[in-house]
């Protein structure tokens, strides 16, 4: 009730909704294109709060504490969503489907992802209550933004810490993020970047042949043949009157002839397209200058180009292995640009791996979660220092995986299937103890409005029934109206078609609410979130009921389902930023649920786009041979080869789970989700993230908790903020520069 | 007993897990009839060039598994899973078994801690106490308040219910385990409920004073304590 003279302090005011709205939709599609280019994904949270912040407070002069929070959900629940729709569904046009705005299917994908989000959200409100006001689970980068938020009423001192934090992170991650920036090399720097392992010998070689191309503006013959032949392909591809049959047909008989091109075998097919099209007159010889023709690049000075390399003294030539893993003849660095191997510094095995990454945020994080964040890395140590240098010492591995394989070749083959189902049950067994409190918290939503106090901070459930059920009928809509009508292979083909998708949609919404709590609590208990293996579930799960001849329609329910956990993580992380700085939940709940549903459009607009262009450009939708190479998707690709080829290793995720739930029941219901996280993360993140846990206690010792407390929490959310902001920057810069 | 218990539930576990990984790694040394046919998960053996004798993907023959043993391979990565072949099986079976156990054992060592009834009393106090003196410190500010003027009053609450935040509400969740030991799992969610909704309004009151709106203090600062209140009234029911 508003009172006259009272000065109302708002949450949701239009400048925050509107600002909100327009930093998200401007994020999802740069993060789209970030995300399908090089890989580079971030939720945004973070982001959002500080150039809320900044923009809201700095620039306007107007924005509370409450208005940036509710910015930073807003902008947030639209960008976050991309992550889970740039994963799964340029897979269909990696198998050679085509989307346009004019096909249905592009519409029922999107309609099932903007739904996909709004059911996350749903699903994920009622166990708020559970996670951040019962469990108190701790959320680092939601605690990080809270902090920020908080920056202006903190005073002085800690504004000057949270500062200080941002450029901690900015002189630790700099020299690890500033290599990924690259310009073509000059032929005076070869020599050098050779020295410094920047590029290889072969590169520096090819980048003199290139060089005399140019001076000369000829090139041999057989490679301007092959580029006529390369150029010829190019045009099958980009040609609107070819059938795709003939296209395929005349493709592959020009790749034939390309092989038959003698005199042109160490060249690659752009570089010899780019000589063929300067040698027309089409393109300057300069063109050739560049990254796509194998031109040596230089990279901005990094880590690595202060030379620690490990000791060779008393080392006799060739050098041995565990001195030169790539056995270029020079000692290796023990600091790269992205790592500090401490485990080879200090003569481990080399099958034990022990190395930290070189990753601000990780420390932030794990200084955030504090001694809980010990049980990740004790996972690690389980997973990296003992199970895998046992099971290459007792011959279990193949003999082509050398000791310094071990730890990427036990990634893929056991640690990670094993890691996702110790995660999954841990998670279920979770739910499982903590049923009590969450009918309790269930049970106070329920009675919202009856209280005198606080009743109506919360959605209420009758709302988030309807929600939920008109979510679930325009799911079953999309994935019906779906590609073409095919019969199922999956596991329900015995039933009628349409029972059968109702069935994979009564399931899929279970799942996304389970799926929804794993990542929850993984976030919220150590800041990581293994959003990319439920999404590889997700999809697997799906196919398995779905069958896997209709792809359209198991992508379509895997993209909704991604799109979904990944909004669910984004709005209890949001919850946990608004508990902290008193936003009302209902407030963020509501405008959550509204704008969740915007960001994939925007997601699904931004693919189809680009798609386009690379279709005009290199007659390639998306991946390899585009400037799009959607790496995600690729691994997402090899999935769905996977389980059509009968390949997951279905038996180890079930024995995973088993000791997840075991292991809850020994000790305590998360356990098995914290030992998961950690065999299924690099080890190198674990160890950076277990070091910010050991300086949480340490410093909790000496100076006493609350001082590790209110002096940690703001350098830490510089950090992680400070990491974030940067990586940001850096990518942009790498996206604009080509 | 503790550590005992835990070291238990480590080394069960590091076997378990160690069976868990020959899953899909048989040994050589089974009958070929059980090996051929099956799938390559990863290449397997290695020539004097280093190179696999047999690649992934392929289906092995009894050629296969001739030139495999004469290298030295032990075990071969398959895609297929079969209990037959699982010869990490035992390893696991005991690595599950000692889980349980060391459930069971975890389960009797937490009993008699359960029954250190005072302590736990102690505990529960604690708990009680330090909420008792969050509602003081919000009781005191908000007697304050009615004399100040604006920027005393954010300043007053920026200050003392920030004090609170960093060592009043810490001190009570320290007790959670404590409460839930005394009350269970339901009660102690009703208590912990009314805490954190009334912490969130706490939060409200200093964000608002950090953005200089003061008009609302008094009436978040008053929700604020009878939520409070409430929890307390929960926690005296235990």
């Amino acid at each position: 009730m508003n009172r006259p003279g009272i000065r109302r302090y708002v949450e949701a005011s239009i400048s925050s909704v509107v600002f909100g709205l327009l930093l998200g939709a401007i994020m999802n599609a740069a993060i789209t294109y970030a995300g399908l280019k090089i890989g580079f994904t971030i939720g945004g949270s973070a982001i959002a709060a500080v150039l809320g912040f900044g923009v809201l407070r700095g620039i306007l002069r107007r924005g509370t504490i409450l208005e940036c929070n509710l910015t930073q959900t807003v902008a947030s629940s639209v960008n976050t969503t991309n992550a889970g729709v740039i994963f799964t569904v340029p897979v269909l046009l990696l198998l050679g489907h085509q989307l346009s705005f004019s096909d249905t299917s592009f519409w029922m994908i999107t309609l099932a992802c903007s739904v996909g989000a709004v059911l996350g959200v749903a699903f994920i409100v009622p166990l708020r209550k559970q996670m951040i006001e019962i469990d108190r689970l701790r959320f680092p980068s939601p605690t990080a933004v809270g902090a920020i938020l908080k920056s202006p009423g903190a005073g002085i001192k800690k504004s000057i810490v949270l500062a200080a934090g941002i450029l901690v992170a900015i002189v630790i991650y700099l020299p690890s993020g500033l290599p990924s920036i690259k310009s073509p090399a000059a032929l005076s720097d070869l020599d050098s970047l050779v020295e410094r392992e920047r590029i290889t010998p072969a590169q520096a070689t090819l980048t003199r042949t290139i060089a005399g191309w140019i001076d000369a503006k000829a090139a041999p013959e057989a490679v301007i043949a092959r580029g006529r032949l390369a150029e010829q392909v190019h045009d099958v591809r980009v040609s609107a009157t070819l059938s795709p049959e003939d296209k395929t047909k005349q493709e592959e008989a020009l790749k034939a002839q390309i092989k038959a091109v003698a005199g042109a075998e160490g060249y690659s097919d752009a570089l010899c397209q780019a000589a063929y099209l300067a040698s027309t007159g089409a393109q300057t010889w300069e063109s050739l200058r560049t990254a796509r023709t194998g031109w040596a690049m230089k990279p901005l000075p990094g880590y690595q180009d202060l030379g620690l390399r490990l000791s060779d003294k008393g080392a006799t030539a060739p050098l041995d292995r565990r001195i030169d893993r790539d056995q270029n003849g020079r000692a290796d660095h023990f600091v790269t640009d992205s790592v500090f191997d401490i485990g080879r510094l200090l003569g481990l095995p080399d099958e034990a791996q022990l190395a930290l990454a070189i990753a601000p945020f990780a420390l932030g994080a794990g200084y955030l979660t504090g001694r809980a964040g010990l049980m990740v890395l004790a996972g690690g140590f389980l997973a990296y220092l003992v199970l895998n240098p046992l099971a290459f010492r007792m011959g279990w591995l193949p003999q082509t995986v050398r000791a310094d394989q071990v730890a990427s070749y036990a990634m893929g083959a056991y640690n990670r299937p094993l890691g996702v189902g110790l995660l999954l049950g841990g998670a279920l067994l979770g739910v499982a103890a903590s049923l009590p409190s969450i009918r309790e918290a269930l049970r106070s939503i329920a009675r919202a409005g009856k209280t005198t106090t606080g009743g109506r901070d919360e959605l209420g459930l009758k709302t988030l029934v309807i929600v939920v059920m008109t979510c679930m009928t325009l799911l079953l809509i999309a994935a019906e109206f779906v590609g073409e009508p095919t019969a199922s292979t999956g596991a329900l083909s015995w039933m009628n078609p349409w029972v059968a998708k109702a069935v994979i949609v009564l399931v899929a919404g279970a799942w996304i609410w389970f799926a929804g709590i794993i990542i929850a609590q993984c976030t919220g208990m150590t800041d990581w979130s293994p959003v990319s293996g439920m999404a590889l579930l997700t999809v697997v799960l799906v196919l398995l009921l779905a069958g896997t001849s209709d792809v359209i329609s198991a992508v379509l329910l895997g993209a909704a389902l991604c799109a979904a956990i990944t909004c669910a993580a984004d709005m209890m992380g949001d919850l946990k930023t608004g508990h902290i700085v008193g936003a009302r939940p209902r407030t963020q709940q509501t405008w959550e649920l509204i704008s969740a549903g915007i960001g994939p459009v925007i997601t699904m607009a931004t693919l189809v786009l680009i798609a386009s262009v690379n279709l005009e450009q290199t007659g390639i939708a998306i991946g390899p041979g585009t400037p799009t190479v959607a790496p995600q998707a690729q691994a997402l690709k090899a999935v769905v080869d996977g389980v059509q080829g009968q390949e997951m290793p279905y038996a180890q995720y079930g024995f995973g789970a088993l000791l997840g739930a075991l292991l809850g029941i020994a000790a305590f219901p998360s356990l098995g989700v914290l030992v998961g996280l950690s065999m299924y993360l690099p080890f190198m993140y674990i160890l950076t993230y277990g070091v910010g846990c050991v300086a949480n206690m340490v410093l909790g010792k000496i100076k006493g908790r609350s001082w590790a407390e209110e002096w940690g929490v703001p350098f830490c959310a510089g950090l992680i903020v400070g990491d974030a902001c940067l990586a940001l920057i850096i990518n942009a810069i790498v996206l604009i520069r080509g | 007993m503790k550590p005992l218990v835990n070291l238990l539930v480590i080394g069960s576990l590091v076997v378990a897990v160690l069976g868990a990984v020959t899953a899909y790694m048989p040994r050589l040394s089974l009958p070929d009839d059980q090996l051929v046919g099956l799938t390559l998960g990863s290449d397997a053996g290695k020539d004097q060039a280093g190179k696999p004798l047999v690649p992934a993907k392929s289906k092995l023959t009894a050629e296969h598994l001739a030139q495999l043993r004469d290298s030295g391979a032990k075990r071969i990565h398959v895609r297929e899973f079969s209990l037959a072949r699982w010869s990490g099986l035992w390893l696991f079976l005991a690595g599950t078994a000692g889980l349980i156990a060391g459930s069971v054992a975890a389960r009797r060592s937490r009993a008699p801690q359960a029954a250190a009834s005072q302590g736990r009393t102690a505990s529960v106090d604690d708990a009680r106490r330090s909420l008792s003196e969050i509602r003081a410190v919000i009781a005191d500010i908000r007697a304050t308040l009615q004399t100040m003027d604006a920027a005393g009053a954010s300043a007053i609450v920026l200050e003392r219910i920030g004090a609170a935040q960093r060592d009043l509400v810490p001190a009570f969740l320290n007790q959670r385990p404590a409460i839930a030991a005394a009350l269970g799992q339901a009660r102690t969610a009703q208590v912990m409920e009314r805490f954190a909704m009334g912490e969130r309004s706490m939060n409200r009151a200093w964000s608002a004073a950090a953005d200089g709106f003061t008009d609302e203090l008094d009436e978040t600062l008053s929700t604020a304590d009878e939520l409070l209140a409430q929890s307390a009234e929960h926690l005296a029911r235990g």
